[in-house]
């Protein structure tokens, strides 16, 4: 199964990475690439549907913007929410060591 | 991050996505088998790993880390179990500092981790995860700590499967 490369995004200000962990917090062109990882060539419609759901566009680089797919997700087909529950540890891993390395 | 194609089949996912694993209660079955594990083959660290292409889920746990242990999974790229589940079979790593993959993953030059044994975990034919030990030396596992293991990953499936959703994706 090929997968995609992962287009570049914005560094937004919470994406730096984590010290040693060197760890980015995910973001939508990620959650893209995870859903592309099950699906692969049907991505594209469950990726349409799950933006619309969620209000957006698919440019957003927020984190809350990825929340809000996630939410959507969470409540999906249950592959869609294994990917869900898997881009939630990711990003509670990067917060946790996000949060440890800004305290050193 | 890139998913791991070799963990992105999808059914192996479909029947990993059937497990509650979200379920406290089979968290703490799962937490009690891991604490016995640790108990009979003298490890610092037990687990019941389940793997998607993305990240890994700690299902049961004993003696993690306290973040590791908050969080309940790491990136699929930290994972030590993945050559568990894509070869079907039972892996050793005597010293992890050493491997060519794992020497520089953080949890073992973070968080110290150094050697390993897992056993795959096996549910409607499809390898879910794994029923592993981590230690904090170097260390060579016995076949008869391996089979230790089995026996633990045969109760661990067994547990799993009243975890099953019925719903169908």
């Amino acid at each position: 199964m090929t997968v995609p490369a992962i287009p570049p995004v914005g560094t937004p200000p919470d994406s730096k990475e984590t010290g040693p962990y060197r760890m980015t917090r995910p973001t939508l062109p990620e959650a893209h690439c995870a859903l592309h990882g099950m699906y692969g060539p049907h991505t594209e419609d469950i990726w349409r549907t799950l933006l619309f759901t969620a209000g957006l566009r698919g440019d957003e680089s927020s984190p809350a913007a990825l929340d809000r797919l996630l939410a959507v997700m969470a409540t999906a087909e249950p592959l869609i929410r294994l990917c869900a529950r898997g881009l939630q540890v990711r990003i509670a891993t990067y917060q946790h060591l996000a949060q440890a390395h800004s305290a050193q | 991050m890139q998913p791991t194609p070799s963990l992105a089949d999808r059914h192996r996912l479909e029947v990993l996505a059937s497990i509650d694993f979200d379920d406290p209660r089979l968290r703490q079955e799962l937490d009690r088998l891991t604490e016995r594990t640790a108990h009979r083959l003298g490890a610092p660290v037990s687990l019941v790993t389940l793997l998607s292409h993305i990240s890994q889920f700690f299902a049961g746990s004993s003696g993690l880390p306290a973040w590791i242990s908050e969080v309940q999974g790491t990136p699929a790229e930290w994972s030590f179990c993945t050559d568990v589940v894509t070869t079907g079979e039972a892996h050793t790593y005597q010293d992890l500092a050493a491997h060519p993959v794992h020497e520089t993953n953080p949890l073992v030059v973070v968080d110290g981790a150094r050697s390993y044994a897992g056993v795959p975990l096996v549910v409607d034919g499809e390898v879910v995860g794994a029923h592993c030990v981590v230690g904090l030396a170097e260390r060579a596992y016995t076949e008869e700590e391996i089979e230790q293991l089995r026996s633990g990953a045969q109760d661990v499936v067994a547990i799993l499967q009243r975890y099953r959703r019925r719903e169908t994706g």
